[in-house]
């Protein structure tokens, strides 16, 4: 474990940010998983995150975790976004906000602790009940490109509304069948999972909504965070690549029609962030309306880094069309993260109530 | 500073909120949107004054003024509380007298003379109207390309030119005067900060009426107006310098408090949005989703912006992502009210001065959100600005 995290009791999310970007810069090259054929680093960038204690910041101090608030892991997930990580992480670390509740089921505090130490990994979804069949234990079904690192073992998956519920499922389990589909981004891993007649194991059975708002916070705030972080980098790469690109005896940075879209794309991306900060210390505080918030950020977040990376590209010219550069890399992880877990459009129609009511007179 | 200091410093800040929270509560005017819908400009300037003098006299118009004036030398972080309170109870604006409040006030406190000082400052505060004779027809965004004339002569300056958009100039009894004093130097640095009575021989004042059909701002014409040499701010010839502490003088206030209205009447929009029988379809409350986000963003951008500059963190650009952050939300804003209201958006009722861009008459607002979009610098200099400055672009060349 490292210093920083030995020595504090509050961990300063700046220190954590030097250290995360230390590690990153050491262990991910973007272009691998684009290689001929691809390179999969995962493994070993997943070892050196676990052995700098990353799966522990936040895990509960009882459960043998660090206690840290969400506001320590932000800053990392938008270093992992800078760099287009392809451990995602955020699904294992957001299943420990219910895995570790005290109320969770003995099976799901197991887990937790192997969670926390990096020696079990999870992937989670949240499904409308109507997305499975389930009779008693047993479920039926079909998830569709859940983000699920390399060395995924379990399934936490949450069911939403009336009857919410939180059901455990070992990937080994009979009736599971996980399939790695090939995806346009190669810099997130995700899997297919069919469920056949499994018995799944009850992860919580009391204040379940609750747990699956924490939950989803945590999963909308690591993807806001990333998706930042992505259109930060690839702003800085672009404003890089005008300053250096010469036509008509000029740097094309210098005209008007260029660099105000650069502009623009700088102050959509530093409003996304306000909102995203504000979205996380809420999440960090544990308040009541935090998922809505962080669903919000995320809307913001996704919405600026799709739009500059795309911009990227035409604003790169020729070059940015081409597979050796990297623009494709950003433009591909921008529409994936605005898709994962649910679309930009079903977001907004599961926030439109409550925003109505938070604004009504 | 101890903690106990700073505790203490918190309780300050608190009690003072709730002192000014329970004054609005008592003496805005409850109806006062109501009341003067459809007002004439006459009527809005008595209303103005009757509300500035009100202000004054709690000590709620001058708090950036130095200790010694009414509700002076409150801290920046006060003043951010004042105006989101005054926006929280939904008071008017104090659009005549902003001007005469911190423009004019804060050059005169910053580089005015004592004389200078003790000759106009009293005034300000019984409700002498000042205007900024900044922007001429040929200097727009290119403010320093200013070719309004002035000649010593004796202990004189003798003007000649023409100033435009100067706000309410036909009310005006003052104005703040950039003109060219060294025609032969570069441009920023042959300029000249003058005080000059409205009153003066020589000056005419032409409103101008914009696309809302009133006129909330002016040309002044200059002809052979004598201005003494002791209405001169600072020195000859470095009035830029004193011009650029003018347009400082608000320190983001104006946003604070309008980004606070805009968010505090989102329950216009939802209004709208609900109105029966229908409610908002699909797309319509998608779009309500992504403004409110907006607008969320936008508050908590101008909080952590206000708290920098209390702090003394600003940072170069700050200000320009400030203000073109709230321009476009405006517009959106204001944007969505019309479509909102379809085909009686288009009918014609009367509207209210004296708001921000939330009247609730969204014609009206939309047309006239165009001003935070032009005015102080437009959003194309913003994004130079911001491209130049922050994301280090080069500049494009010059003609």
């Amino acid at each position: 474990m490292s210093e920083i995290l030995a020595e504090q009791s509050t961990i300063d999310p700046e220190e954590m940010r030097d250290a995360a970007r230390r590690l990153l810069a050491d262990r991910v090259n973007r272009r691998a998983p684009y290689a001929e054929p691809p390179r999969d680093e995962s493994e070993t960038l997943f070892a050196a995150m676990s052995e700098q204690g990353w799966a522990l910041l936040t895990a509960p101090e009882e459960t043998g975790g660090l206690g840290q608030s969400f506001a320590a892991l932000a800053p990392i997930y938008e270093e992992m976004g800078k760099v287009m990580s392809p451990v995602a992480l955020f699904p294992s670390l957001a299943s420990l906000e219910l895995l570790t509740l005290e109320s969770a089921s003995p099976a799901a505090r197991a887990l937790a602790e192997k969670v926390a130490c990096g020696d079990a990994q999870v992937a989670v979804a949240i499904v409308r009940p109507d997305t499975l069949s389930v009779e008693g234990e047993c479920l039926n079904g079909m998830l569709l490109a859940l983000p699920a690192d390399i060395g995924s073992d379990h399934l936490l998956l949450l069911v939403d509304g009336a009857e919410a519920a939180a059901w455990l499922i070992e990937f080994s389990a009979p009736g599971v069948l996980i399939t790695r589909p090939e995806m346009w981004d190669r810099s997130r891993p995700v899997i297919d999972i069919k469920l056949e007649d499994v018995d799944a194991i009850r992860a919580l059975s009391e204040e379940i909504s609750a747990a699956i708002e924490r939950v989803r916070g945590h999963l909308e705030l690591a993807l806001t965070w990333d998706s930042l972080g992505g259109a930060r980098q690839s702003l800085d790469e672009t404003v890089a690549y005008m300053m250096s690109r010469q036509q008509f005896g000029r740097p094309i940075g210098s005209f008007q029609a260029l660099k105000h879209r650069a502009a623009d794309h700088k102050l959509s991306i530093d409003v996304a962030t306000a909102l995203a900060r504000e979205a996380t210390d809420a999440f960090a505080k544990g308040a009541q309306d935090a998922a809505v918030r962080a669903s919000q950020a995320r809307l913001l977040a996704d919405e600026s880094y799709h739009a500059m990376a795309e911009d990227a590209v035409q604003l790169h010219g020729g070059i940015g069309f081409t597979w050796e550069h990297d623009c494709h890399l950003f433009l591909k992880r921008a529409l994936l993260n605005e898709m994962l877990y649910d679309s930009p459009e079903a977001r907004r129609d599961r926030l439109a109530p409550t925003l109505f009511k938070r604004m009504r007179r | 500073m101890g903690e106990a200091a700073l505790m203490s410093q918190n309780e300050q800040l608190d009690n003072f909120r709730a002192t000014v929270r329970e004054w609005m509560v008592q003496n805005v005017p409850r109806d006062w949107r109501a009341r003067q819908a459809g007002d004439n400009i006459e009527e809005f300037i008595a209303s103005q004054r009757e509300w500035l003098s009100r202000l004054v006299a709690a000590g709620y118009a001058t708090p950036h003024w130095p200790e010694g004036w009414p509700g002076g030398g409150r801290s920046l972080a006060e003043q951010v509380a004042l105006f989101e309170e005054i926006a929280r109870v939904d008071a008017p604006r104090m659009s005549l007298y902003f001007v005469s409040l911190y423009h004019a006030a804060m050059t005169l406190v910053e580089c005015g003379t004592p004389e200078q000082q003790a000759r106009y400052l009293p005034g300000i505060l019984k409700g002498d109207v000042w205007v900024q004779g900044f922007s001429e027809p040929g200097a727009g965004s290119d403010l320093a390309a200013l070719k309004t004339r002035a000649e010593r002569k004796g202990e004189s300056y003798i003007v000649n030119g023409q100033k435009v958009w100067s706000t309410l100039g036909q009310f005006a009894d003052y104005c703040l005067l950039l003109v060219r004093t060294d025609p032969t130097a570069k441009k920023q640095a042959g300029i000249t900060f003058l005080l000059m009575d409205m009153k003066s021989k020589g000056v005419t004042v032409r409103p101008i009426r914009q696309v809302t059909g009133d006129e909330e701002f002016a040309e002044i014409f200059l002809d052979d107006v004598e201005i003494p040499v002791e209405n001169r701010v600072g020195a000859e010839n470095e009035g830029w310098g004193v011009a650029q502490v003018t347009l400082s003088s608000e320190r983001g206030l104006t946003l604070v408090e309008l980004t606070e209205r805009m968010y505090r009447s989102l329950w216009r929009l939802i209004a709208a949005a609900e109105a029966p029988p229908a409610g908002p379809d699909v797309e319509t409350s998608r779009a309500m989703v992504d403004l409110i986000g907006r607008i969320e963003a936008l508050r908590a951008l101008v909080g952590e912006f206000m708290a920098r500059r209390i702090a003394g963190q600003e940072a170069i650009g700050d200000a320009s992502i400030l203000k073109l952050a709230y321009a476009r939300t405006a517009r959106a804003y204001t944007e969505m009210g019309l479509r909102l209201q379809g085909i009686s958006g288009q009918r014609f009722t009367p509207y209210i001065l004296g708001a921000g861009y939330e009247t609730g008459n969204w014609m009206f607002d939309f047309l006239n959100s165009y001003q935070f979009n032009i005015a102080g610098g437009a959003n194309e200099i913003q994004r130079n600005i911001i491209s130049e400055r922050m994301l280090m672009l080069p500049r494009e060349k010059m003609a």
